[in-house]
Formats: structure tokens, sequence, C-alpha cells
């Protein structure tokens, strides 16, 4: 690529910057003059609604046109691209490329978990202005990166926002579908060149043969596919990971580190006392009726049924696949595989009771941290019976939340963090049956207490230890030192089997056997004990990119079809696009190949320039109405050739030159005089510019653009005071009309609505769930979530007409902007509507004609005042002046 | 139409955009018709990826079709679920003897591969009717007494035996969401003569619509213009076309010309820019629709011996009868593309008879036999059958065997199946292709879902390996990059 100089022109005083320069040299070539420069006033909405899809105040807008600092455009652009609006703008050109969803279509169209953490990720890059060939990077190799963390991780949900049948007719086409959506949107999203039309065999004359199609496809063949087998569900294991948000930036390892050692530390030195007054027993043994310690393994011939006994009351619990690890709390311990590793026992108890233990796990367990209910969990010790009875039990849920419960009424308590990491916790559940006080405790410290009913709980004759009493949800991890007692101890007791120290009525004991020093000693050492917090790390679940490390091969598959392999081909990136030699793989902490990351390192290169292309002709779009290159994912054969090839050129080599910062290419753009003219072209010459450059292809002048459907629906809540500008989370679905809800295969449970202080969020966190589209979105031209989209559609519609102007949603929202209106001027709500609605004030003109219409609809058609006004406010959310940007 | 790529023409291109420009208007039509001597102008002048899709007339005007249409319309009664073609079209006498038996065959359903099942019997018996001979069982006497005007193809075969993709199969050609159905296919061709009335009608069942709802009439990477619009038939027949209960007439009226006034005098500034004038044309255009569309569904101006002939005055046919006369009453009006759904939801609630059978088909024939006769009736005595094209069948068929070791349920079976077409351009009284004798698998010639699509493109006077629109760097088509031919057996 040639670095252009800006080409001389003859108009010397028009040009503010090098764009400039560009377009006005392809304009005098045409002897044509730009529009004259656009009003404040437009200046100012063009501005809001291009770097935040939202409107200016009608306070911004007299701000700004009254401020004669020269200086004031400049710091309105920086305002705006400061504004977290900038992201959910900006973000939402993005999701349409890599077509966002939240679901995953056919049959059961269900959701894909935490799809919205990468929703978030972008706008948030966007907003801190990450550099664009990182925020390529880290969507395509953020696990692969040195210096990943929970976001790059987040990043790489990328590879899973594609449409997965759940059931599907052919495995292995079903997969390679899905690795087509993958190739498609990396070809056509960052490089501008589609490779689809190759998939199944080569066409004359275009330079991206079927060979470099499946060589390309290569790169993400270590991906874990969404399926590998048949039955009708996605296998959430393969794209999910459960990882902490402090992954790779806290060092949660050193962290745990220290704070064991400064336990261990308390605990020793607790000890000693305690050995120097003789108080020998650390553990509480009033009431202990069983007590399997798991030293000693299953004495039984074949391993995999088995008894091991209690160390008292001669309690036998059976085995069943158990094994004994080494690694115990206190010597062995028994582990448990997650498959149908399990123990019962005879419940020894039914009224008070203790149950502890100690557990250690690294895994989810079964069910959601958001409906923490104990018998939807992995079973630790628990007797469950389906139904409403006299049953209890403790489980670990989702992120290794520890819940307990008992039936009759059904009671629940859980803790709110999760202990799944990997290290020991202590785990008691006691009940009171008088009082019917239930607590439950994590590591000697109460985590939840809930009053349930006073009956036995006799529903179970046995306990299962390591799985749910019905068979369901193995737990997997190790468990140690099961202890059972007939009472509920009290918290001193509870600390020191957590602990391994003596309970505070020891205290006295110590004092008696040494002196008064050494028992306070004692005790502020306890009270320090007390008093550590363990460092907690709560893992979510998030999508993204999971490698298997026996990559697959790829083949060139004959005429698309997989179940044709033809000759095997190494991950390359086509010839054609590029002559820079692709990286080395760097295997990356063991978990893949590092090919993805050699790719993304290829693609986002600076000496790549194709993708600077790309990217700096997405902001000319956007900015502009239409890319230089008008098919913006296509910049190859059958692509449209650009209408300012210099300018373009010269964008892209400046991106990169500003190290990639889109934030910088937004305010250069915004500050060149191009950006900055009339959608008209000056009086008398408007024919002449009609006939010279019909299409605007010269950009005589600005490029008049409706609202995005996002944009229209924002602003009409904006205009109503409904907005929210809550940002990030899951998505929220406010009430969709019940025809809509009709289509549904499941038109009670498609679209259960989230609380309604959710209804005014931006319609981008609206949930996209691909079988059902809000219906004003869907026909102002949202983006089709199946495809790439580059460009949305721009059709009109009569549809659009009777969704704005007789709809509930659009009726609604002009009845509130009506109220708004004479809330905030109850002289003259006619002008209130309209500085709200426009920005502005209204003309006379437009008074009378707005106070004559209400009059009439009062004396001629009988309508109430508040219908009129609020029918003036649909009047005016469905014109063109609300829909359209100049 | 142009058979060139029509990327390589720089005459297309700077003719689309002046269209773009300057045709944006629904008044432009004649300028469409003077400029665009070939077809790819009248079919292409809208946005495949990039450009915008104002063209010309509007993207559903009227168009000339690319070669003498024998149908004008199309009417796809959908029986949703997969109705068994052994219990009622492909009468097979062996499947009787062995009822109860396991036997070799191999089958692919919802169970996955088989090689071996249980018969289960053909729960009605079968007759031969009319001039043709046709059998038909009696689950469907109504039917029974039409398939003189009926062409039967008995070896259909589908691509997918699972319903999510079966369904987007049958209505798009893909088993993936993303591409246009067929309606829009055939609006893009032909447009509509009828711009006071959606070109493309889709009525669901009142449980509920197919999987993947709206995926089903979706125009895919083509602008929304050419999506399907569900219309009930009853109630507010389209989303939002009642003006609100409170609003009179004459203030929706007054209200609409206080709207155009604004748009007016914002237009004025900005030099009567032609998408400006399209939207105002836009609002004109919903209000005649306000009118149209209930006069369409309004049925009171029917007589009650048609309503009869439909079923309507039976509870158990009436939800569909309505939808077969409003039907007729569509394409008599030019609507060009109307699919009525027979079943919605999941499970019993459509023709998917996993578990019990002879209940399942029962239950869905008994509502809809009387009236697709009667629709087929009253098209044929209007002389609408002739140009009206009406299409039976499901998204595939069912198995011979059962699929639980219990009950009469059959599996989904997308090897072979039939479905059958009427009317417009189609040879009367005629049967083609055939299963094998148990009814698991097409045998001989077997006819492709996209063979079909190919037919009815091809009725229309579209050519189905000539009706492109370009998109992700192919000319794409209904029936495929690679191409189908009609079912030539079954048109005159």
């Amino acid at each position: 690529m040639v670095r252009h100089q800006p080409p001389p022109v003859q108009l010397q005083s028009w040009p503010r910057n090098e764009i400039d320069h560009f377009i006005l040299a392809r304009l005098e070539e045409a002897e044509l003059p730009p529009a004259p420069e656009a009003s404040r006033a437009a200046l100012i909405r063009r501005a809001h609604y291009d770097l935040t899809g939202l409107p200016p105040t009608a306070d911004e807008v007299s701000a700004f046109v009254n401020d004669p600092d020269p200086e004031a455009w400049p710091r309105l652009i920086d305002r705006l691209l400061a504004s977290p609006q900038y992201g959910e703008k900006w973000g939402r050109h993005w999701l349409d490329i890599v077509r966002y969803a939240d679901t995953n279509g056919f049959e059961r169209d269900a959701d894909k978990p935490g799809a919205w953490r990468y929703r978030d990720w972008v706008v948030s890059s966007l907003n801190r202005d990450m550099p664009y060939d990182r925020f390529l990077v880290e969507q395509l190799a953020g696990d692969e990166l040195p210096d990943r963390t929970f976001d790059t991780m987040v990043a790489t949900g990328y590879y899973r926002l594609g449409m997965w049948d759940d059931e599907v007719p052919d495995l292995k086409q079903a997969l390679y579908d899905d690795l087509d959506g993958i190739v498609d949107v990396t070809a056509r999203g960052m490089l501008g060149i589609g490779m689809g039309c190759a998939r199944c065999h080569d066409h004359k004359g275009d330079p991206i043969t079927q060979r470099d199609y499946y060589s390309f496809a290569a790169f993400f063949a270590g991906l874990r596919p969404y399926k590998s087998m048949a039955g009708n569900s996605i296998e959430a294991g393969n794209v999910l990971r459960s990882l902490a948000p402090e992954f790779g930036v806290r060092d949660f390892l050193a962290e745990r580190t220290a704070y064991q050692a400064e336990r261990g530390a308390l605990i020793g030195r607790l000890q000693a006392i305690q050995a120097r007054a003789g108080v020998s027993s650390a553990t509480p043994e009033l009431g202990l009726v069983t007590h399997f310690a798991f030293e000693t393994p299953a004495a039984a011939p074949e391993a995999d049924r088995a008894v091991v006994r209690s160390s008292v009351g001669g309690s036998i619990g059976e085995v069943v696949d158990l094994g004994f690890g080494s690694n115990g709390r206190e010597g062995l311990c028994a582990s448990f595989d997650g498959g149908d590793d399990a123990m019962s026992f005879d419940r020894p108890v039914s009224d008070d009771f203790t149950i502890a233990f100690w557990m250690k796990s690294d895994r989810l367990g079964a069910g959601q941290d958001v409906d923490p209910r104990w018998f939807l969990g992995s079973g630790l010790v628990d007797g469950e019976v389906p139904g409403i009875t006299d049953d209890f039990g403790i489980s670990m849920v989702g992120n290794g939340l520890i819940a307990a419960g008992a039936g009759r009424p059904e009671t629940f308590l859980s803790s709110t963090t999760g202990y799944n990491d990997g290290t020991w916790h202590h785990v008691a559940f006691t009940r009171v049956r008088a009082t019917g006080q239930l607590r439950l405790f994590v590591d000697g410290r109460e985590v939840a207490s809930a009053i349930g009913g006073s009956q036995s709980l006799t529903a179970n004759r046995r306990l299962f230890v390591g799985v749910m009493a019905t068979g369901h949800n193995p737990f997997t991890g190790q468990l140690d030192e099961l202890r059972v007692y007939d009472r509920a101890l009290d918290d001193d007791a509870l600390l020191s089997l957590a602990t391994g120290t003596a309970p505070a009525t020891a205290l006295a004991m110590i004092s008696s056997a040494t002196d008064a020093t050494t028992a306070e000693g004692w005790r502020i050492t306890r009270d320090q004990l007390v008093a550590l917090r363990p460092p907690v790390m709560r893992v979510e679940g998030i999508l993204c990119a999971t490698d298997r490390l026996d990559v697959p091969p790829m083949h060139v598959l004959t005429r698309g079809s997989p179940h044709a392999p033809a000759e095997e081909v190494p991950a390359a990136v086509p010839a054609v696009l590029s002559s820079l030699p692709l990286g080395t793989p760097t295997p990356a902490h063991g978990e893949s190949s590092g090919r993805r990351l050699a790719l993304a390192e290829w693609i986002a290169s600076p000496k790549n320039v194709r993708t600077a292309r790309v990217a700096a002709n997405r902001l000319w779009q956007h900015h502009f109405g239409k890319g230089l290159v008008n098919s913006a994912n296509d910049f190859g054969k059958f692509g449209d050739k650009p209408t300012h090839p210099e300018l373009l050129d010269w964008l892209s080599l400046r991106l990169i030159d500003e190290g990639w910062s889109l934030k910088a290419m937004h305010r250069l753009i915004m500050l060149s005089a191009a950006y900055q003219i009339d959608s008209v072209a000056a009086p008398g010459l408007r024919d002449r510019v009609l006939l010279e450059d019909p299409a605007n292809e010269r950009l005589s002048r600005f490029r008049l653009r409706r609202l995005t459907a996002e944009e229209l629906r924002d602003s009409m809540m904006a205009a109503s005071g409904t907005l929210s500008l809550v940002s990030g989370g899951p998505g929220v679905r406010p009430p969709l009309p019940a025809e809509v809800l009709a289509t549904s295969s499941r038109p009670d449970e498609v679209w259960p609505l989230t609380p309604p202080e959710s209804w005014g969020r931006r319609s981008l966190y609206m949930h996209q769930k691909r079988s059902i589209q809000d219906p004003l979105l869907a026909v102002f031209d949202q983006a089709d979530i199946d495809n790439s989209c580059p460009v949305r559609f721009n059709t009109v519609q009569p549809t659009q007409s009777l969704i704005l102007f007789n709809g509930d949603f659009a009726n609604d929202q002009a009845r509130l902007l009506a109220e708004r209106a004479r809330r905030e001027s109850p002289s003259s709500p006619v002008t209130a509507l309209v500085r709200i609605a426009y920005g502005r004030d209204p003309t006379s003109e437009e008074v009378h004609g707005a106070e004559a219409l209400l009059a009439e609809l009062a004396t001629q058609h009988a309508v109430a005042s508040n219908e009129a006004l609020s029918l003036l406010a649909l009047t005016l959310l469905n014109s063109n002046e609300f829909m359209y940007v100049d | 139409m142009s058979t060139e790529h029509p990327r390589d023409s720089f005459c297309h291109r700077t003719r689309r955009e002046f269209l773009w420009q300057a045709g944006g208007s629904f008044t432009s039509l004649a300028l469409v018709d003077l400029l665009g001597g070939d077809g790819f102008l009248q079919r292409q002048a809208l946005g495949f990826d990039g450009a915008t899709p104002i063209a010309g007339g509007g993207p559903l005007a009227s168009k000339p079709a690319m070669r003498l249409p024998h149908a004008k319309s199309v009417i796809f009664l959908f029986m949703y679920g997969g109705p068994s073609h052994v219990d009622t079209f492909d009468y097979k006498p062996d499947l009787y003897k062995y009822d109860g038996q396991t036997i070799q065959v191999k089958t692919k359903g919802r169970g996955g591969d088989k090689n071996e099942g249980r018969i289960v019997g053909p729960k009605w018996n079968f007759k031969q009717h009319g001039q043709c001979g046709a059998w038909v069982s009696d689950l469907l006497p109504h039917l029974a007494t039409c398939v003189d005007d009926i062409a039967f193809v008995k070896s259909m075969y589908a691509d997918s035996p699972i319903h999510g993709s079966a369904m987007l199969m049958m209505n798009s050609g893909k088993l993936l969401a993303g591409s246009p159905c067929m309606g829009s296919w055939v609006n893009y061709g032909l447009g509509t003569v009828n711009q006071n009335l959606p070109g493309f009608v889709v009525m669901l069942d009142s449980t509920g619509g197919p999987i993947s709802g709206a995926k089903n009439w979706s125009s895919g990477y083509m602008p929304a213009s050419y999506q399907g619009c569900v219309l009930r038939g009853s109630g507010n027949p389209i989303l939002d076309l009642a003006t609100p209960a409170s609003r009179t007439h004459d203030v929706q009226r007054r209200v609409l010309d206080e709207l155009k006034q604004w748009n007016s005098r914002h237009a004025l500034l900005r030099s009567g820019n032609p998408e400006l004038e399209s939207r105002i044309e836009g609002y004109e255009l919903a209000y005649r629709m306000q009118s149209s569309a209930p006069e369409a569904v309004e049925m009171g101006d029917e007589a009650k011996a048609t309503e009869e002939l439909y079923g309507i005055d039976d509870a158990r046919t009436e939800e569909f009868g309505r939808k077969c006369l409003l039907a007729r009453r569509l394409v008599e009006r030019g609507v060009r593309f109307v699919q009525v759904y027979s079943g919605g939801s999941h499970n019993d609630a459509n023709w998917d008879a996993h578990d019990d059978l002879k209940k399942n088909h029962d239950y869905h024939a008994g509502r809809t036999d009387k009236p697709i006769a009667g629709l087929l009736k009253d098209l044929k005595r209007r002389g609408l059958l002739d140009e009206t094209l009406v299409i039976w069948g499901g998204e595939f068929g069912r198995q011979p065997t059962a699929e639980y070791a219990q009950g009469t349920g059959r599996d989904h079976n997308s090897f072979g199946f039939t479905m059958w077409m009427a009317g417009g351009g189609i040879k009367a009284g005629v049967t083609v292709g055939e299963t094998d004798e148990l009814g698991s698998i097409g045998v001989g010639e077997r006819f492709h879902v996209k063979n079909l699509h190919a037919t009815v493109l091809d009725r229309l006077g579209l050519d189905p390996n000539h009706l492109s629109y370009f998109y992700g760097g192919l000319d794409q088509k209904l029936v495929g990059v690679e191409g189908a031919n009609p079912i030539h057996q079954i048109m005159v």
C-alpha cells in the first residue's frame, strides 16, 4: 500500500485536515462544491447519534449552539467519546458483524450461558479504547495469550456465537457448519474477504481456493465442538470454563498460601499452649454418634462394593467404587470421581443433630447459583426424598455454593460464595428440633440459618455421601472426617472442629494449668484466628474457547461433504491475502496448540494493512452512512470498488500510526470539514449536484440517515423519560405483544419477563433470542443474527408505520412523553413536547398548527386534552425529523 | 434475467445507484420499466451485501414473470410435525400383514439410526378413488373426493429427520436458519399486485408457532420487506393493524394528516429527498392496509353454503376451515404466497405422532380434511384453481415401524414421504414416485425438497436455476447454488 500524499485542491480555505483534501479533490474533478457547513444544531445531533446512538437534550443543543468557543466541537467529540454510551453504540456495530445472539436456535433455542459477558466485553473494550489490533487478538486467541486474564478468556466467546442445532441430523455436518460460521465471520469480519464460496469447490476467477478455505479452517480445528455425540442437548462442558473474575490478574494461589500459612501458625500457637496446659483433645466428643475418618480403605476383596466402619457407634458405611486418597485433611480421605462413587449408611439422627465434614473440590456442582436449593445440587451428605416430606441433606450447588435444607416446611439454607477452590473446607449443618433452628457453617463460621419444622426428620432411612439420595447429581472431590452428633454443636465447638483448637470453655482450664498471661495469649490468638478471613475467589461459568490437545487433522472436503475427506492440509493463510509470513504457533499454557494465536498475530500485524483497511472503512461507514468500500465485508473480487481508494489507504495507515486507536480515528474523521457539511447542497446547486453526483459517491453533501432500529427505540424511551442507562449484565426481556408470543412454539415460556425496572434498558441489552424478536426492532431492519451483517438494510414498509402509529409500545411512549411535557411545562406543553422530541424550540407555525390540532380534536372529536396531547406526541415520535439524522 | 455476474457490469451498478437515489418512491414504477429492460434490474435492484435496498417501485412492486406463468399464487398447507404417508396416501398392503412383527428395515429418525423395528400396521383402510384410482385411506374421506385434481409425489425425501432443521429445509431449502423462505423468494421474484396487503402471509395454529418460530417465514439475508406476515383469522388480523380502541377513524385520519404536515415541512427543507417521501407515502399505504386487510379477513359476504363447504359450521373444523377460506380470499386479492399451518407447538399439538398414531392423526386429519377439500372445490368452482398452486405436506413423513417398545407411534422419516400439489400448472389425477414395500424409503426416481421448490418457482413463471440473489459472494438460489430441476412429471 502506498502512503498517498493528500492531493492539492483549489478551494484552499475548505480543508480542515488531510481527509478533506481527498474528498475535495474528487469534488473538484466534477466541478462540484461541497455543501455548506451544517448548522450547529444539526452537528451536535449528528455527533450524538453517531457516537452514542442517543439524541442530545434541548439544553445540550442550545449550550452548544451558543458556545462561541472554536474548541466547542472538539470538546463535544471528546465528551461523547468518553461517555459509556459510546461503547454501547459502536459495540452494536461489531456485534452485527460477529452475529451476536443469546440463544442457540432450533428446537429448544436454549440460552448460550453467559454470552452476555462477551457483549459486555465488546462494549467495555471499545469504551477503554482498546487498540483495534489487540481487540482482534483477544477474540481470536485470548486464551492463548501469555498475559491472559478473565477478560481475554471472555473475549473468546467470539467462537461460541453461532447457531447450534441441539438435535442434529448429521453431527459431522453440523460441526463443519459451525466451523464455517467461524471461518466466515473471521474472514469477512476481520479481513473483508469472503471464503465461504470455496467451501465446496474452486470457483473460476476466485483467488480463494478450496484448499485455502480448509487451510484457514485448520486454525480452528482444535476448538472443542459444541456437541460431540448424539442426543438433544448442547455439551456445555465443551464450551464453558469455570473461571474467577480475578483470573490472571490476582495471584490467588499466593494469597491462599499466605492465608494458610498464617492460619497454620495461629493454630500451631494455640495447640502449643494447649499442649503445655494439658488440654489434649481439640475436638468435641460429646454426642458424637458416627465418625468416618476414612483412614482404612474398604476392607473387602472386591473394591467396588465394600464397607467402611465408623470409629464410634459401629455404624457401617456401604461403599460403591469409592477411592481413598492419601491427600486427606487428616490422613486418608474419601475421593469421589463424579461417576458412581458413593457411600451410604443408616441415618443415625433425626431430631437434634450436627453433621460435619471436610470437603475439597475444584469442580462445578449440579444446579445453578441462581437457585441454590439443596436438592438441586451435587450430594455431599444427603437424605432427600422427592416431594415435600421429612427429609434433609447437604449439597454443593453450581459454583461451589454449600446448600442444606430440610423438608416440611421446605426450608433452604445456602452460602453466598463458592468453596470449590481446590482447598479443604469444613462444612457443618446443625438442627435443634424444639425450635426448628437450622444453621449452616463453613470453616467454623455460620453462613446461613433458618427456622424449619420441628418434627422428626425420618423420611429417609439412610444417608448418602457423595451423591444425592435419589442417585442423581454425584459430587466430584474429596470428603474427610465425617462426624455426626446427636446434638447441635454451638459456635465454639464448630470453630474448634474447623480449626482443631479447644473450645472457649477451655480457657479456664488453660488459665488454671498455666497462668493468666498465657491464657490471655491463647485468647488473643484464638480471636485472631476467628478474625482471619480466607481469600475468596468466586468462579463463573464463561462461554469461551476450549481446545483439545489432540487437534484433529483438517482435510479438504470433497464437495464440502464431511463424509468425503480428501488431502490433509496444514493451518495456513491464503497467500493471495498477504505475503506476510505466519509466525510459529507457540503452545500456550499447554491447553491448546497456539495456532489461533499465530493467526491472530498475523491478522493484527501492522504489516497486514488489509485488516486496517477493513476497520478504517467500517469507521467511515458508520460516520458517513456508507463505506468508502460499500460492500464492507467484501474487499475481494466480488466486492465494490472504493469510491476514494487513496483516502482509504491513507486512513488505514493512519489507524496503524495511531496505535490502532479507534477513538483517535473518530476524532480525526469528525474534525474534518467533510463530516461537518450539510445534508443538502447549497441553494441553486441542488439540481446540478443531483445530476452530477446522484448517489453521493463524491460526498458532495452529508448523507441523511434513518435511525437504526435500536436508536429509534432508545430515542423514544429517551423522549418519554423511561430510558435507563444501566449498562451490562444478562439480557433483559420487556413485554412483547401477545401476537408475537403466539408465533413461538412455546408461547407461554418463550419470553419470561425480567423485572419492570429493566424494561427501559437500551435495546442493545435486550435478550437476543433467535426464535423471537421484538417486532419494532425487527421491522426497522435489526440485523439478522444468523449471518454476519456488515450493513443494515434500510427498508420502508407499511408495517413500520402500523407498529409506530398503532402499537402499544409507541402509544405508551407517546403518552409518557405527553405527561412529561405537561409536567415540565404546564403552561406550554406543546413547546416542551417539541423541545424534548426534537431538541429545539418549535416555530410559531408549528405551535399554531399543533394548537389547532389540539383544539380540533377537543371540539370536533371530543378527545380529552390529555389524550390529544398524547396524539401530538405520537405524531412527533412518528415524524421524519425524529427518525432521521441530518 | 441476466445470468451474468451482476458485479461485473459497470452499467448495472450505475443504474442501480441511479435508482437508489431517484427511485426510492412508490411512484417510480414507470421509471423502472423504462430502465429495466433486463430482468436483473427488476429483481436484483436491491441490497445485497452492502447496498441499500431502496429500489425503483419498492421491493414489492409487481414484476413480470421470467416466462409464461401457470400460477399466480401459492397456498401451502403445512402439516407440521410430519403426517404419516403410509396411513394417508401411500398404500402398503404388507404393513397390515407384518403388524407387530420385528423385521429388518433401515430407518433414521429422532431415535437415531436403526436396522430393525416393529412394524405398525396402518390404522386405517385404503380404497381407490376417482377416475385416476388414487389410493386414499379412510382417514381423509373428504380429500378422497378430490384426487382427480391432485398430483401426488410419493418419493419425496429431505436432508433431516429432525423437526428443527427439517422445518427450515422445507421452508428455506437449508438446514440452517438465515436464508430466505419460499414465500420471500416468490415475492422477490414477482412482487405483489396488491400493495395494500402483505405479499407473503402465514397463518399459524392456535396452539402456537412451529419450532424456530419466525425463522420459518424469515427473509434471511434479504430485506425484511420480503418476510412473511403473520395473519390471524380472527381479532386483529395483523399486528398493530387496528387503530387503538380509544381512537376513532376520523381521529386517526386527522392525526395522520397532521403527521403529513410535519413531514412535509421537514422534507421541504431537504429538497425532496426520495427516501423521506417514500416514508411519508408509507403511512398512507399503512392506512390503506388498515381497511384492505380487515376487508379480506371479514367473511360476512361469504355464503353460508361456502362456509359449510369449509366446515366452518362445525367446531372441529372451524379453525382450519376459516384459515382455508381466508387463504382463498387472500389469493383472490393478489397475495402471492399463503402458508397455513395445521398444528403448532410440540408433541401431539401437531402431527408428530410418537405415541398413539390413531389418536394423533384422527385429531389433526379430523380438523383439516374437510376444510382442505372445501378449499380445492371452492377454488375450482371459482376458476381460481387454475392460477393457484396448492401444496400439502409436512417437513417429512413417518416410519413404518414403531418408535417405542409399546404403542403405535411412528418416528420421523425423511427417506421417503408423500406430498401433493394441485392447481395452476399441475397435472390433475397423477401420481409419481414410490417408496419400497414398507414405505420406509423412496425408490426409483426420488424427489428432493429442492425439486418441490423448483416446481413451485417454475409454475409461477420463475426459473428456479436463475432466480438468484447475490449474497456472501455467491448468486444464492432457493434451490441452492447447485440448482435443481422441477418435477416435470406432474407439470402440464
